[in-house]
């Protein structure tokens, strides 16, 4: 399916992956409806959407909203008389001991990330199945097969995300709805301000753990997918060996990452208050792509370093081939 | 043995309780505290770090509180237990004729010291590492802190966790660290197999009860914040920030102009030097099980008894026929019972180097009788926090007050108070002091019936 | 679980923070006998003198926590944390004021039981009671027990291997160290009950000046020598034992 002209509806607009999705989709000419909780927010994305020349509409709500979620599927098919691309983005997250979390948060979490979904499949696949055509995509996450602790709701929300999309691609083959695809987008850390706005009762602050991808990545790969969708994604070459690895060697896994985490995705060395993050209230201010963890610059870094691997290996490779030949 | 080599690192080394700890259990072998028992007594080394440029040596400070503090991941294991194993591991099997417990005093040390007794601290210093507060921001640095100081609390019962903040003195280490104090209301069964092992039959143990108190902010169950502690400031002064706070943090070059702690809800034993009553039921029951003497030593503040104390030793050494007309000033954990007692010296502790101390000093100068020698030194916390008294002015109160000689020794007058090399030159400094004496036979409890309840 | 042999049931209490298994053997509905095992030691060895009082008593060895059937903590228990166990047990297993019958280190338990505890004292019989206390080393204390296995059957050992197993080597050092180190005969004095010292004549690890010394710390106590036998008189000399303690029954509250 073609990118250019499509009605594309990206949830958690806001901030992070969803922001960067949205102007991806602006770029490649797209027709982009936004949606998310904060109104100023949307308005900022929304005119840099528009300075990409891209037609632009705002629907604000709260995805746990059953009915908002629906009217905001009406009133984008009622807009543009279709909707071509739904993509299922807005999550939330808490780190906290398990004994530690209050349950409402822990509701909260599985309300947003699997409810939420789970409201906006319901409401984009009746106009995707009725075209014939389209696409739904589901952001999950690596942490789904690679296990983490201490984010327990958000890991299983994210389970609960991929088998989703699992049997949503059974049963629209059963019911012979072949042009309607739903995909599975599993990033690695991505570089967004999910980890300043997560519930966190561990009492130490949250970064993003390295490897840091940023979310443009993401993007291209969402934008990539309605061209030629694929079942399941995972972006980042990271997160790729981990889930391989988790498929090898699970018990391994689960234990590298239970060190790993706790030695790298909180900090050892700064204290946070206990707090229940963008739960309940979004966040204050206007949102931003990038969480300041740089997923760009270490990517470049990341490249520089293996281009410079593979060229010394190549300068290798030729001398001893040289050396041969002389002799 | 591994676990209490894991209590030592959590523990600070420049805590009252843990110098208490570690100055009484080498002095019961025969050794002295130099470098706080875990550096060493060199006056090159310290000239060295003390000729460091300003900035240099404020840092030094701030480093010693990173390094102090421990990782937030390694809080699940602060163990008031493994502490108690480490702590009664320093002392030898004994039997004692007296144990102290209580809260740590260096007056108290000294009495300790002549008893020959073994010190078992009701409170321990730990610290965690803290780069992300603010010194002045107390609410922030509680909220920050609470789910660590509440998991510390919860993982061990038998203990109030407190969480004390003072930007005033503690500035340097509190960009690094955060101070969490640990207080038994449980004897636990680690001090309590100690007393009845190790204490001889018919033996008294005798406990130190400082009774102050500050006002302070509960945060979870047996888990408290306390801002401010004593030294140059009153309670009021860091409950009501003025115009002497504000002038302080502009010269720190602080963003903020005041301090708004948190709405104190009640008044406990103060951290560092407090006593808390609970702990008495538990000592009252061991020691009516095992026959053994309860005696109590009972102050409104650390240092009331730094007079009394300094008359024991006072007398002490006339009774052996020495003249007891030195007297050697200590200050905070800068003490060392070994050379006190080697050159003859009548120790008066101070709580710091503040102007309730050398008020606290000067009262019993007036009161007591002359002294031919006066020896002050003095510890250096790292910045002039208000209400520290000037090296000159120390030497003038020793200088009028002595009629022989009076002299601030082992202190680097040009850095003080931010001098890192200050618990290295403290013990060369009373080392120096010319007059050498035997060490004594310990003192006899019963000496003491005078003074203790 | 295997079924106990000899014995008429295993009982299991929730008690001291753990499940504490017994053995019972005897008459219910009549005075009970409580035997406390020694180091590395369970119920198993108290089969004999439990056989030779069943017609009597009811006769219940109870193990102690990290010992036989009894899960303990990881950390071994010193002197006083057994005795609060053994403590536990009486209370809810209603068993208090019952005859006590401790073997070796059981005697240690039992005296420090009279500190903490004094009203769930019966009468009590402490045979070979430890630790000499002009041998409080690790080193002699293995010696002794080395050069007493001459004295005992081989037997003894094939019913305790079990019991070694369950307790394990660390449990086993850390336990010796923590009777070494309690100072046992400061408290003897507490223990007001009648009390009976029995000791096997090559006892090593008893010698007969301590038993003495022990047998005259005790304000009611008398002291009897079994002879032929080593420290573990409960399986060695089990008929001579039960008739040393028959009188002692006569004062047990039913």
């Amino acid at each position: 399916m073609r990118t250019r002209g499509s009605v594309v509806v990206v949830t958690g607009a806001s901030s992070g992956i969803g922001r960067a999705t949205a102007l991806r989709f602006a770029t490649a000419g797209a027709t982009v409806a936004l949606t998310a909780r904060r109104a100023a927010a949307l308005q900022e994305v929304a005119v840099e959407c528009e300075g990409f020349g891209a037609t632009v509409f705002m629907v604000p709500a709260d995805i746990t909203d059953e009915e908002a979620v629906r009217q905001v599927a009406d009133k984008v098919a009622e807009r543009f008389g279709r909707i071509d691309v739904w993509v299922n983005c807005a999550a939330v997250t808490a780190f906290a001991p398990f004994g530690e979390i209050p349950l409402s948060d822990f509701r909260r979490i599985l309300e947003v990330n699997v409810m939420g979904y789970v409201h906006g499949a319901r409401a984009a696949l009746p106009h995707l199945r009725d075209q014939g055509k389209g696409v739904l995509i589901n952001v999950s996450s690596i942490v789904s097969s690679v296990p983490q602790p201490y984010t327990h709701a958000y890991s299983m929300s994210k389970a609960a995300v991929r088998v989703l999309g699992a049997s949503l691609r059974q049963e629209l083959r059963l019911d012979g709805a072949t042009g309607v695809k739903v995909c599975t987008v599993l990033p690695a850390t991505i570089d967004t301000p999910f980890f300043e706005h997560a519930a966190n009762y561990t009492g130490r602050k949250a970064k993003a753990m390295p490897p840091v991808y940023s979310a443009e990545r993401v993007a291209r790969t969402v934008v990539g997918l309605v061209r030629r969708p694929r079942r399941e994604v995972i972006v980042g070459p990271m997160g790729r060996n981990l889930v391989m690895q988790a498929k090898l060697a699970p018990g391994l896994t689960e234990r590298m990452m239970a060190i790993q985490v706790d030695r790298s995705h909180l900090y050892r060395s700064r204290p946070a208050p206990a707090t229940d993050g963008n739960l309940f209230q979004p966040a204050a201010g206007t949102g931003s792509v990038s969480g300041g963890w740089h997923g760009r610059r270490r990517t470049a870094v990341r490249r520089a370093a293996s281009a410079a691997l593979v060229s010394g290996a190549i300068l290798l490779v030729r001398r001893s081939a040289r050396t041969r030949a002389a002799e | 043995m591994k676990l209490s080599a894991r209590a030592a690192r959590y523990l600070v080394d420049f805590d009252s309780g843990v110098n208490m700890v570690r100055a009484l259990a080498r002095f019961l072998r025969g050794k002295d505290h130099r470098g706080l028992s875990v550096g060493v007594g060199s006056r090159p080394l310290a000239n060295l770090v003390s000729s460091l440029p300003i900035r240099a040596r404020r840092r030094s400070f701030s480093a010693q509180g990173v390094l102090q503090g421990i990782p937030l991941d390694q809080a699940r294991h602060i163990s008031a237990d493994e502490m108690s194993e480490w702590v009664v591991s320093q002392y030898g099997p004994g039997p004692h004729q007296v144990v102290v417990v209580g809260c740590a005093s260096g007056a108290a040390l000294h009495l300790a010291a002549a008893l020959h007794a073994p010190f078992l601290p009701q409170t321990l210093l730990v610290a965690v590492r803290d780069l992300e507060t603010h010194p002045d921001d107390p609410v922030g640095a509680m909220e920050a802190l609470t789910p660590t100081t509440r998991l510390v609390a919860r993982s061990n019962p038998e203990i109030n966790v407190y969480h004390m903040h003072d930007p005033a003195q503690d500035r340097p280490m509190l960009e690094g660290m955060a101070y969490l104090r640990l207080k038994r209301h449980r004897l636990g069964r680690i001090f309590e197999r100690f007393l009845e092992e190790r204490l001889a039959p018919g033996g008294t143990v005798l406990v130190v009860a400082c009774r102050r108190t500050w006002p302070c902010h509960t945060i979870g169950e047996r888990a408290y914040f306390q801002f401010g502690c004593l030294g140059g400031l009153s309670e009021d002064d860091y409950h009501n920030s003025g115009p002497r706070i504000a002038d302080y943090l502009s010269r720190e070059g602080s963003p903020y102009q005041r301090w708004e702690p948190p709405m104190p809800d009640g008044r406990r034993p103060e951290a560092e030097w407090g006593f808390d009553p609970a702990l008495l039921a538990d000592l009252e029951l061991v020691t009516a099980r095992a026959g053994y003497q309860l005696r109590r030593l009972e102050m409104d503040e650390p240092q009331d008894i730094s007079g009394l104390v300094a008359e024991v030793y006072r007398s002490w050494y006339r009774r052996r026929g020495m003249s007891g007309q030195r007297l050697l000033v200590e200050s905070y954990v800068q003490w060392d019972p070994l050379w006190v007692l080697r050159t003859g010296a009548v120790p008066f502790w101070c709580r710091f180097n503040m102007q309730p101390d050398y008020q606290e000093l000067q009262r019993y100068l007036d009161s007591a009788e002359p002294y031919e020698e006066i020896f002050v030194n003095l510890f250096s916390q790292g910045l002039w926090s208000p209400g520290v008294v000037s090296v000159s002015q120390w030497r003038q109160l020793a200088i009028s007050n002595a009629t022989v000689v009076g002299d601030v020794i082992g202190v680097d007058e040009d850095s003080y108070p931010i001098d890192p090399g200050s618990t290295l030159r403290f013990q060369p400094a009373f080392a120096a002091i010319t007059g050498r004496h035997p060490l004594p036979a310990p003192l006899d409890i019963a000496d003491l019936d005078g003074v203790l309840t | 679980m295997n079924a106990l042999k000899g014995w008429d049931a295993s009982e299991y209490t929730a008690a001291a923070g753990t499940r504490i298994h017994a053995a019972v053997l005897g008459r219910s509905e009549a005075p009970v006998v409580v035997c406390v095992h020694g180091l590395g030691c369970s119920h198993a060895y108290f089969l004999p003198i439990a056989s030779e009082l069943a017609e009597e008593v009811s006769v219940v060895a109870p193990d102690l926590p990290g010992f036989g059937r009894t899960f303990g903590p990881p950390d071994a228990l010193d002197i006083r944390g057994l005795s609060l166990a053994l403590a536990d047990w009486l209370r809810v297993s209603g068993r208090g004021g019952a005859l006590l019958l401790a073997n070796s280190a059981g005697c240690q338990v039992v005296v420090d039981l009279a500190v903490h505890a004094p009203e769930l004292l019966g009468p009590v019989v402490l045979v070979g009671p430890t630790v000499d206390r002009r041998a409080r080393s690790f080193r002699q204390q293995c010696i002794r027990l080395l050069a007493d296995q001459r004295w005992e059957s081989p037997s003894l050992a094939t019913a305790l291997l079990p019991a070694w197993i369950a307790c394990g080597p660390r449990r086993f050092a850390q336990t010796l160290r923590y009777m070494i180190s309690d100072p046992v005969e400061r408290k003897l004095h507490k223990v007001r009950t009648h009390t009976l010292v029995v000791r096997g004549e090559r006892d090593p690890i008893a010698p007969s000046e301590w038993a003495t010394e022990v047998a005259q710390a005790l304000p009611n106590a008398s002291l009897v020598e079994i002879r032929g036998t080593g420290h573990t008189v409960n399986w060695s000399a089990p008929k001579e034992l039960a008739q040393v303690v028959r009188p002692l029954l006569a004062i047990v509250r039913a």
